[in-house]
């Protein structure tokens, strides 16, 4: 599993960061969260808002802080 | 909207929007950026025009230029407007040949924001040590 936050870095990518350790933690999965601050990357995944999360590739959320519950459904299904 | 972050602020996008797959590529890179917040997209064709809003905006920092090819109009009509932009990219330069196509690749539209993200980047990073 690939777990992929992307921001520039401002608050709220950190907290959507933040929320995705705890929810791998919480779910005892043993992947790396890796944080994309390469808008290059964003533009090539069609993201156009941040905070955003992708999972596998596949972008799941982005505009917005997800709780640790929406990403643990996120990574579950 | 969508309940965006990392808003960049002051930093006006021109894109020349021309009838080519590079201008094109400006274009979706300007909207892509914009949607980034990465700068607020605004009127290459209002400055060229010399209508007062926009000329009055294109001579306030920080100013982006996407350019297609080296006619670069948007960089004359900032020019006719009394300034040059603060960021100046010309899509060609980047490796994009230029053609009457206008099958747009999402990694071409990548390079071209990417590449205008970090001289944004540049600008913000040396107009922050003149102000210190």
């Amino acid at each position: 599993m690939r777990i992929q936050v992307f921001g520039p870095g401002c608050a709220k990518c950190k907290q959507l960061e933040q929320n995705t350790r705890a929810a791998v933690q919480d779910l005892g999965l043993d992947v790396e969260v890796e944080k994309v601050e390469d808008v290059r990357e964003m533009v090539k995944l069609r993201i156009l808002s941040t905070p955003a999360l992708a999972v596998d590739g596949q972008v799941k959320s982005t505009g917005k802080v997800l709780s640790v519950q929406e990403i643990k459904q996120y990574l579950s299904a | 909207m969508a309940d965006s972050c990392c808003a960049r602020t002051g930093v006006r996008i021109y894109a020349c929007s021309g009838g080519s797959n590079v201008g094109q590529l400006t274009n979706e890179a300007a909207k892509a950026l914009d949607g980034l917040r990465q700068g607020s997209m605004s009127c290459a064709i209002g400055v060229g025009a010399g209508i007062a809003s926009f000329v009055n905006d294109a001579n306030r920092p920080t100013t982006v230029a996407l350019d297609g090819c080296d006619v670069a109009c948007v960089r004359h009509a900032f020019e006719r407007a009394g300034r040059a932009p603060d960021v100046h990219i010309v899509v060609t330069r980047l490796g994009v040949e230029k053609s009457h196509t206008f099958d747009l690749s999402d990694d071409q539209i990548a390079v071209v924001a990417g590449a205008a993200a970090e001289a944004i980047e540049a600008a913000a990073a040396t107009s922050a040590e003149q102000v210190g």
